[in-house]
């Protein structure tokens, strides 16, 4: 009688067998006030990703950025693709080149895979005041097309 | 009875689940005939499963922490190891004995505290050495005896603060020594004395923040390319030139970067050029306040200068001695007019790029004119300004023109034969720069185009059916982006006028249906990309030949392949079905066998993935008790049923036997 039971048994969980678990990386905060909070979670397979403002009552003014990359692939070429929605509706597409070969624009270009890229830099200052909760898809492609940083941030302008 | 049901139950259940995909994740080294790739799987030792015939083994991103000769013992074919960010400390004496054959080695990013004098020890035959990232303060730390046949050494972000140890290396085979992103402040004569003897070697210092180079210290060196970009945080170039005349070199790299300091290069600083001989020099981003008709008189020799992002907007209209210029790049810059470039100083000028101009550039008539010999014309992304009509007085005087890219521009109206003026055209790049039309077949006398890019140009082919006539010796064309009528690709007239056609790009043009006789006249066709379209059903029976072509179907919505389909793809031939919504059930099962089975014929493997699961189709390990889930599951009832007929039968049987005696 057991034996039929643990067959009976074995042959639902072989039914129930699927690959369902999918890993989420931790949301990150980069920077929390009494009018701005900012998080974020790498949406890469592989990796996290850490990046963080100075504070984040100067995002309007001049803030300074802190983030740092581990380099799966070289970057000869990089591009990066940001969506940004508001509200969970789409409002803006804009992609950049980071790094071409004819035209590095950063030191960093040209690093090797295994490297770190740990970019420290002022960014210039949001002058358009904002409301509400804005999220972005920030997207990192080298020039195999192989995605070397993927980003949901998440800004909320209270 | 009751143990009857659960056997019949439990057996029914399973024929059911079999049916059903299994996904399965990979978690050991790939291995193919030649090599290895364990990278990621967070090793601690080389597994026994590794044939000890690879010749090349990635067994990057591990964890490896020390190095002994035992480690890579068995080894012995290997050409190239990849050891990136093993967390290797301590490499020890004889790790690389036997590997004779050993050419590439890469440490990368690891923090490497003690390296055996006897480290690299053995009949080495070491060409690149990957030391990125590997926390060596000094060359004098690099074991060098046995790297007599190095080509390659890349020390970049390593923390070296100096030079010191230059003289250890061998430098009979040297090719490259690259010295980016370290902290290296001063360049000493007698550094580079070391080099001397050596030909065509490049050497990169871009983003040290050097202090002080010593004058004359590239005296009497003969290099390939010398690159100080980014060298500028704390030393004005002046000193850098001051040090580097005497020296002949083929490249030399004087950009900046966004993430560095602002650079001035005055007049008088490009006078130190008459003492340095290089061929092909780039100032990107650099600033070159007050530039005079005398600025460049040194120049004699350049051919080619590389102005991209220099902040410039007009160069002096009487530029001496740049006769010799041959490739001019003036990209991103802010010139409102063509003209003030001053094309006539640059009479040798064969490739001209002027993109991605941050004013509206005015297109204006006869202005390239001087530029007989040009052969390359790049004005993409510029706010090109065309005036009325386009493009023969703007084109003018440049017969010799091959290339030629208007892309990312504005609105053009183009004449009848807008491109009556360049006659020997080659290739033309129109991508998202629409155009007017005032003729039916504006290419007619372009009999040379090879290569013509009409991408995003709103486009209807079906209307302009006459659009291709002349391009009889066409052999590449690009219509990405246009949207094809009713969501049909239709046989179209074009087609017939380009024979030749090897390559055609016809993605994101919304076509969710190919009519069979679309490229029945292209039968040299190679490659065509009908990626990111609508497509839900893959035929291939619209094309002349399965034998020799490259078929791009990914981003459709192709979610079941026939098989039959795509059996008759040749040798030569591959075909992508990447980011398709692919099913990885039974009712694929045939295809997934097929795509294990031609894994060569299938492109971009890697991102062609079950659509539930996002795994890979060719790791899918999918059980199906026949070809389809339906037999599957017609195959569990029908064993279900069977057995409870027969212990029905049974029952009965045994009622009837024992019924006489209940009669007594």
């Amino acid at each position: 009688m057991k034996l039929y039971c643990v067959v009976l048994i074995l042959s639902i969980l072989h039914l129930l067998t699927g690959d369902t678990q999918e890993d989420y990386w931790p949301v990150h905060t980069a920077c929390d006030s009494d009018k701005i909070q900012v998080r974020y979670r790498s949406c890469d397979p592989i990796q996290d990703v850490g990046f963080s403002f100075s504070s984040c009552s100067d995002i309007e003014t001049q803030p300074y950025l802190k983030a740092s990359i581990l380099l799966r692939q070289s970057i000869d070429e990089l591009y990066v693709y940001v969506d940004l929605l508001k509200n969970k509706s789409f409002v803006i597409y804009h992609n950049e080149p980071i790094c071409v070969r004819n035209f590095p624009r950063f030191s960093f270009c040209g690093k090797r895979r295994g490297e770190m890229v740990t970019i420290q830099t002022s960014l210039p200052g949001l002058r358009v005041p904002l409301k509400g909760e804005y999220n972005f898809k920030v997207r990192v492609i080298n020039q195999n097309d192989f995605q070397i940083a993927c980003v949901y941030v998440m800004a909320t302008f209270r | 009875m009751e143990r009857v049901f659960y056997l019949c139950f439990g057996a029914g259940i399973y024929f059911l689940a079999c049916a059903e995909t299994i996904p399965w994740t990979k978690k050991q080294c790939l291995t193919n005939a030649d090599g290895s790739d364990c990278s990621g799987l967070a090793l601690q030792l080389i597994p026994d499963e590794i044939p000890d015939s690879i010749k090349t083994l990635d067994f990057s991103f591990n964890f490896l922490p020390t190095l002994y000769n035992s480690t890579f013992q068995r080894l012995r074919n290997l050409v190239s190891l990849d050891l990136t960010r093993c967390s290797i400390n301590f490499i020890y004496d004889d790790v690389f004995r036997y590997q004779f054959d050993l050419e590439t080695l890469i440490l990368v990013a690891n923090p490497l505290s003690f390296i055996s004098d006897r480290a690299f020890s053995g009949p080495l035959a070491i060409k690149y050495l990957g030391l990125a990232g590997s926390t060596i303060n000094s060359l004098m730390d690099i074991p060098t005896d046995h790297l007599d046949f190095l080509e390659t050494l890349d020390l970049r972000g390593s923390d070296l603060h100096s030079l010191d140890g230059l003289l250890k290396l061998p430098r009979q085979q040297l090719k490259r020594l690259i010295f980016d992103l370290n902290l290296i402040e001063n360049i000493r004569a007698a550094d580079m004395e070391t080099l001397r003897g050596t030909r065509d070697l490049e050497v990169s210092f871009k983003g040290n923040n050097l202090v002080d180079v010593e004058a004359g210290a590239f005296q009497n060196l003969d290099l390939g390319s010398l690159d100080f970009s980014g060298c500028f945080d704390k030393m004005h170039i002046s000193i850098l030139l001051k040090g580097l005349e005497g020296v002949r070199t083929n490249k030399l790299h004087f950009g900046l970067f966004e993430d560095s300091s602002k650079g001035y290069i005055m007049p008088s600083d490009l006078q130190f050029f008459c003492n340095i001989s290089a061929i092909d020099v780039s100032f990107q981003m650099q600033y070159f306040p007050g530039l005079t008709n005398a600025s460049f008189e040194c120049f004699a020799e350049i051919q080619k200068l590389d102005f991209t992002r220099a902040h410039l907007s007009r160069f002096p209209s009487n530029l001496s001695n740049l006769s010799m210029l041959s490739h001019l790049i003036l990209d991103m810059n802010s010139f409102t007019s063509v003209c003030d470039i001053n094309p006539m100083n640059f009479p040798s000028l064969t490739h001209l790029s002027v993109s991605r101009n941050s004013e509206y550039l005015h297109f204006k008539d006869n202005c390239l004119e001087p530029l007989s010999h040009l052969v390359e014309l790049q004005l993409s992304h510029s706010n090109l300004m065309t005036g009325d009509v386009c493009c023969n007085k703007q084109l003018a005087g440049l017969r010799e023109l091959k290339l030629l890219n208007l892309s990312y521009n504005f609105l053009m109206k183009w004449e009848p034969l807008p491109f009556n003026a360049t006659p020997n055209l080659e290739h033309l790049d129109c991508t998202k720069t629409q155009f007017l039309l005032s003729s039916s077949s504006p290419f007619i006398k372009l009999e040379n185009l090879q290569t013509l890019n009409l991408s995003f140009t709103h486009l209807n082919l079906s209307r302009n059916a006459q659009l291709l006539k002349g391009l009889s010796k066409l052999r590449e064309l690009h219509l990405r982006g246009n949207a094809i009528q009713g969501g049909v690709l239709a046989k179209t007239e074009n087609f017939d006028y380009v024979p030749l056609l090897k390559n055609l790009h016809l993605s994101s043009c919304g076509i969710a249906q190919i009519r069979e006789d679309v490229f029945k006249n292209l039968a040299k066709l190679q490659y065509v990309d009908l990626s990111e379209n609508q497509l839900a059903v893959l035929s291939l029976a619209a094309f002349y030949s399965l034998n020799q072509i490259q078929l791009n179907f990914g981003s459709n919505k192709i979610m079941v392949v026939d098989v039959n389909v795509v059996k008759d793809l040749g040798t030569s031939s591959s075909i992508d079905l990447s980011s398709n919504p692919l099913a990885c059930d039974c009712t694929n099962y045939q295809f997934i066998m097929w795509v294990k089975d031609n894994v060569r014929k299938m492109k971009r493997v890697g991102k062609t993935v079950c659509d539930a699961t996002a795994e890979r189709i060719v790791d899918v390990d999918l059980k199906c008790v026949s070809s389809s889930r339906a037999l599957g599951i017609v195959l569990g009832i029908a064993i279900t049923i069977a057995l409870i007929t027969v212990l029905g039968y049974f029952v009965k049987k045994g009622q009837s036997q024992y019924r006489p005696y209940s009669r007594l």
